[in-house]
């Protein structure tokens, strides 16, 4: 320490002052890149923000940033009085800052706007920093800029103490880390070079924290060749691992199934587990809530939410729960008390056991079975079975068109008109359904149908009041008020959501609805894109205001092969609609636009059993993910279950992805080749050359010896003039050289190598000992240039 | 450099979970991340870790109590980076006393140029030793480490302070020898012993007259003044306050005797019970002898010299036994 209070090493100044430069270059352009954008004041169809107009003047913080560290490293590393000088920085920093400090308050306002703007264009949060000064954008681009050079500056006073001084990696990382967290958080990515530079000076510091009070020169060495190193193995994970183009490895998806499935396992224990004093059997199922206001964009992680293994062959639709109620932006069930007025009418017709509303469908398939008035549907209406796991979905989810059957017995049973809920600690159920799908063209006689029908046209056809009048006039403006919806709901409610879907575009990235307004209206009216549940609930509302009865239900879809076990991922969940056939019941319709989607194209192709008949062709349902908020990366890559090909669908036992392991195996093969090469490129070399002056023939080992000589004045070795004489004799004597002479060569050649070895040049040295190899004869090895040869 | 190792497993438990719960290229990145930096940091630190040699040594070599004496480690790098941390476990013993002290010790940062200094302990005299019991070498990051070569063992002779002493007086005349000196040899005043004759004795030393007296032979022997050997002795034992002060005011009395040219002997009792007898007659052999002193551990308690009457009797001559003690030294036959 007292040794480093002396005087200034050169080699400890440049390494702090790279990693300074590295600290605050980075740092400046991974903040300017994450935050903002400078490509997007080209592009005049887009509402730049300062920040993004600082973003376009990247090399200016470079440039700002370079000046500050050199700036802040001279004053850090003065000998003596540096305190004061950083105290003359400090007050010169505050005074600049205090001289514009109304520029600095609005870059700064600005600043914490257009992060917590971009931020919650990301994720989704609702809570914006406004700050609107009144500038023009070029004068608030100015201020923004003010204000981050300035803040640039303070902090590298600061960092410069940091890495200077105290030399505390995680003191440098605590300075420079946390702007960069809520983008960092919220999957933004910052200018990756510039990030790796920052990423860098972190690793080269904790590389150095265990010497970082050794001798002072030392230490600047070490960290100058710690600087590349880390630089080199950063790029080596970059160029391994390429962030275009990432999917999760199969094997952390694998890991995470399994340890939900761990916790799914210990809840079930703790389900099953219920004590002394209970003994009835408890029904759990959740009627889920959905709400419009939060769903920001998309994010999938791939995780098995449901493991599906049937005889049935194609896609399916896995219901979970249908809410009915719209308030604010929020699906929500109707509820007991409402539903009490269906029971209420069956208790009064004495048909208090009737079936729930759910099994309707189903029931109208089997009482056109019985009453033969579908024959040949009849014989084309087989029944398949569907075994359904919760892996991580709550509640229950089965296919549509459900069989009657003994639900005791499945563990399941309906409730009210909205879900099925599973028996507590049950881990999967089996229920028998047919696929084949009539919609409107069977009906039940059913009686119960019929009290359900009433207590559906009083209650499913609300809508916000706030939305009557609008809803009224989309009707009107794409002329479908006149059209008899009741004849037709499903026809109807395909038309509706075709005439949608030519005005709105599916946009899994769509951001949330500001606060206040409401979702549909902003969906319909101002964003004209969104995603299935933008799109379920405003043809839901459309349906309702059009006179058809209608409900908003959420799901999975799923592409099942025939007695394999299919997992279903999270990005198959999906919403749609739900539109009641008079005599049928609830009927699924489909309403997202199909050609938004990619990831199931192939799908496509395989023949769709969609669960209405009434659906077109070319608006097949389309599987859509659900909003997730906490999930993650690009679906189209993300394994999916459902494949055609049938691979992922079968191979669901767990195997590991051992790709990850391949590559760094791979990686350290590579590393392994180059050290091989680089030993054999030593080895080999040395090898010949020991071969050839121990060669029987003398004259020819000489003359070999010589020539090492002559290549080693390359390296800045001399010619001893008794080599030149024993070459020549070698060469042009009649004579063979006596074995001393050869010796004596050996011992000139070793004597030259040790010389060498012995150059104050490290690289020199280093170079020489790899191309020449250490000296091999002892008496030679160590052999100063004086005493040597 | 546990607990590196502790926040490094935790760390990368951490991003392990992260990568597992995370969609994001960052989780994969810092995974990554965290695997690759433990190998970066061992192939930086190799060249150093494989190359470092460790040598433990004492400055000075000898030193008298209470003086400052140091160990020095010195380690030998093959490369110009630092090491990034060298441990040790030493053990300081005095081998007289055997006090022992363990010690542990870290060492970040380790250039070659710069030896590390310890205090040695010079309290007390005896022959300090300095042992590696262990030594590792660490990486950069603290994670992987090598075992080191354990040095040889340092040694620091922490002599006592010899008391300032006179050489004590030995009454003369109480030792006498007989000897078979020529008569031309005698001269008037010599003084004679008279006593039995003993078959073998010369008829020319028989006193005619004094046996016709007794009526029996009588043979007058010459007799020769003789110095005894002065014999310092001392019970080497007891704790190392006693044995300072035993040993201060045992050198120092031989230290006199030596300054006045007075060869003269040493004997203690060791550990084992065993004589130890060191005759003293120039400086070469005082230093052996206070190295012999001081280089073997002695007990608490010990076997006393007076119950081993039969070491106390010279040889070849009359021994003059000062026996050194806390209270002062007593002289004796």
């Amino acid at each position: 320490m007292a040794e480093r209070e002396k005087r200034l090493y050169p080699l400890t100044a440049a390494g702090d002052g790279l990693l300074l430069v590295c600290a605050l270059a980075g740092l400046a352009v991974s903040f300017l890149s994450l935050y903002g954008d400078g490509r997007l004041i080209a592009v005049s169809s887009m509402m730049p923000t300062a920040l993004d107009l600082a973003a376009a003047q990247a090399d200016e913080f470079v440039l700002a940033a370079v000046l500050c560290a050199l700036l802040s490293l001279a004053v850090w590393s003065l000998p003596r009085f540096r305190g004061a000088a950083a105290g003359a920085l400090a007050a010169a920093w505050a005074c600049a800052v205090l001289t514009n400090w109304n520029s600095v308050i609005q870059g700064a306002g600005l600043t914490v706007h257009a992060v917590t703007l971009r931020f919650s264009q990301q994720v989704s949060w609702g809570q914006i920093f406004e700050y609107d000064p009144g500038l023009d954008l070029v004068k608030e681009g100015a201020s923004v800029r003010l204000f981050l050079l300035l803040a640039l500056a303070g902090l590298a006073i600061v960092l410069g103490w940091a890495v200077v001084r105290a030399r505390r990696w995680w003191l440098a990382a605590l300075l420079t880390l946390p702007p960069l967290l809520p983008g960092l958080v919220a999957d933004l990515y910052p200018s990756w070079p510039a990030f790796m530079a920052l990423c860098a000076c972190w690793c080269a510091m904790l590389l150095t924290d265990l010497c970082k009070w050794a001798a002072p020169d030392r230490r600047g060495l070490l960290t100058l060749a710690a600087l590349p190193a880390v630089g080199l193995v950063l790029a080596g994970i970059t160029l391994a691992f390429p962030r275009e183009g990432y999917t999760r490895p199969e094997w952390a998806l694998r890991a995470e199934e399994q340890m939900y499935a761990a916790g799914d396992r210990l809840s079930d224990f703790f389900s099953r587990w219920e004590g002394p004093f209970q003994s009835s059997i408890r029904y759990v199922g959740s009627a889920q809530a959905a709400d419009l206001g939060d769903a920001g964009p998309l994010h999938y992680t791939g995780r098995t939410m449901l493991r599906v293994t049937s005889d049935y062959s194609g896609r399916l639709y896995l219901r979970g729960s249908a809410l009915g109620r719209y308030e604010n932006g929020r699906w929500t069930e109707l509820g007991e008390d409402v539903y009490q007025e269906y029971l209420d009418a069956l208790a009064w017709a004495e048909l208090s056991d009737a079936p729930s509303p759910l099994l309707f469908p189903g029931m109208s398939v089997q009482d056109a079975v019985y009453y033969g008035s579908a024959a040949d549907m009849a014989l084309s209406t087989p029944v398949y079975t569907a075994t359904v796991e919760g892996v991580r979905a709550s509640g229950v989810y089965t296919p549509y068109q459900l069989l009657e059957q003994d639900w005791a017995e499945v563990g399941i049973m309906p409730v009210r008109d909205s879900y099925l809920a599973q028996r507590a600690g049950l881990p999967r159920y089996t229920v028998a359904f047919t696929p084949t799908v009539q919609g409107a063209s069977i009906r039940t006689n059913s009686l119960p149908e019929r009290y359900y029908r009433d207590y559906v046209y009083r209650h499913y056809l609300d809508v916000p009041e706030e939305l009557e009048g609008l809803l009224l006039q989309i009707l009107i403006d794409i002329d479908l008020v006149h059209w008899d919806a009741q004849a037709s709901p499903v026809s109807y409610a395909h038309k509706v959501a075709e005439l949608v879907g030519r005005v709105c575009i599916y946009d899994p990235e769509t951001p949330a609805a500001p606060e206040g307004v409401d979702p549909v209206e902003y969906f319909l009216m101002e964003s004209h894109r969104g995603y299935c549940m933008h799109f379920a609930s405003a043809l839901t509302l459309l349906l309702r205001a059009g006179g058809v009865p209608a409900r908003y239900v959420s799901g999975y879809t799923v592409m099942l092969r025939s007695g394999l076990q299919v997992d279903v991922p999270d990005y198959a969940a999906h919403a749609w609609v739900e539109v009641y056939v008079d005599g049928y019941g609830w009927s699924p319709v489909e309403v997202t636009p199909a050609s938004a989607f990619t990831w199931y194209e192939e799908e496509e192709a395989e023949p769709s059993p969609t669960p209405s008949a009434d659906v077109p062709e070319s608006e097949a349902p389309t599987p859509t993910p659900a909003p997730t908020p906490s999930q993650g990366p690009d679906a189209s890559e993300a394994p999916s279950a459902a494949l055609p090909g049938g691979e992922g669908a079968g191979s669901q036992g767990g195997g590991i992805d051992f790709t990850p392991l391949i590559k760094i195996g791979k990686g350290l093969a590579a590393m392994a080749g180059v050290f091989g090469l680089l030993w054999l490129g030593q080895y080999l070399p040395k090898r010949r050359r020991e071969k050839k002056l121990a060669g029987s023939d003398r004259n020819r080992a000489a003359l070999a010896g010589y020539g090492y000589l002559l290549g080693m004045e390359r390296w800045g070795g001399l010619v001893d003039d008794r080599a030149v004489e024993l070459a020549q004799k070698a060469r042009f004597s009649q004579h063979t050289l006596t074995r001393e002479e050869l010796d004596e060569m050996r011992a000139l050649i070793d004597g030259e190598r040790a010389r060498l070895c012995a150059s104050p040049d490290r690289w020199k040295r280093l170079a020489v000992r790899y191309r020449w190899g250490r000296p091999v004869s002892g008496k030679n090895a160590g052999k100063s240039p004086e005493n040597g040869a | 450099m546990l607990y590196r190792r502790i926040i490094y497993g935790a760390v990368l438990v951490g991003v392990f979970l992260f990568q597992i719960t995370n969609e994001n290229y960052l989780a994969h990145f810092l995974l990554a991340l965290c695997i690759a930096m433990p190998l970066l940091s061992l192939v930086l630190s190799l060249p150093g870790m494989l190359g470092c040699r460790l040598t433990v040594s004492a400055v000075p070599a000898a030193l008298s109590r209470g003086e400052e004496g140091r160990w020095q480690l010195s380690v030998r790098a093959p490369v110009g980076l630092p090491l990034a941390r060298i441990t040790l476990r030493l053990t300081e013993q005095n081998l007289l006393t055997g006090e022992t002290k363990k010690r542990r010790l870290a060492m970040s940062g380790v250039a070659r140029r710069k030896p590390v200094e310890l205090s040695a302990p010079t309290g007390h005299c005896g022959l300090l030793e300095l042992r590696t019991d262990k030594a590792r070498v660490y990486d950069y990051l603290g994670l992987f480490s090598r075992r080191l070569d354990r040095p040889t063992p340092a040694r620091l002779l922490c002599r006592p302070i010899p008391a300032a002493a006179e050489p004590p007086a030995i009454p003369e005349g109480q030792g006498m020898r007989p000897t078979s000196g020529s008569a031309a040899r005698r001269g008037p005043g010599e003084d004679y012993d008279l006593r039995e004759y003993r078959p073998g004795d010369p008829m020319r030393s028989v006193h005619w007259k004094l046996s016709s007296k007794w009526d029996e032979l009588i043979v007058r022997e010459r007799a020769q003044t003789v110095v005894p050997l002065p014999l310092l002795t001392l019970d080497r034992f007891g704790g190392p306050e006693r044995l300072d002060a035993l040993l201060d005011k045992l050198l120092g009395l031989s230290r006199a005797l030596l300054d006045v040219q007075r060869p003269h002997a040493l004997l203690w009792l060791d550990e084992a019970g065993e004589p130890q007898l060191h005759a003293i007659s120039d400086e070469r052999e005082y230093a052996q002898c206070v190295l012999a002193l001081l280089d073997t551990p002695a007990p608490l308690a010990g076997p006393n010299l007076d119950d081993r009457p039969e070491l106390l009797h010279g040889s070849d001559g009359p021994v003059f036994r000062i026996h050194v003690e806390l209270e002062g030294g007593e002289g004796g036959g």
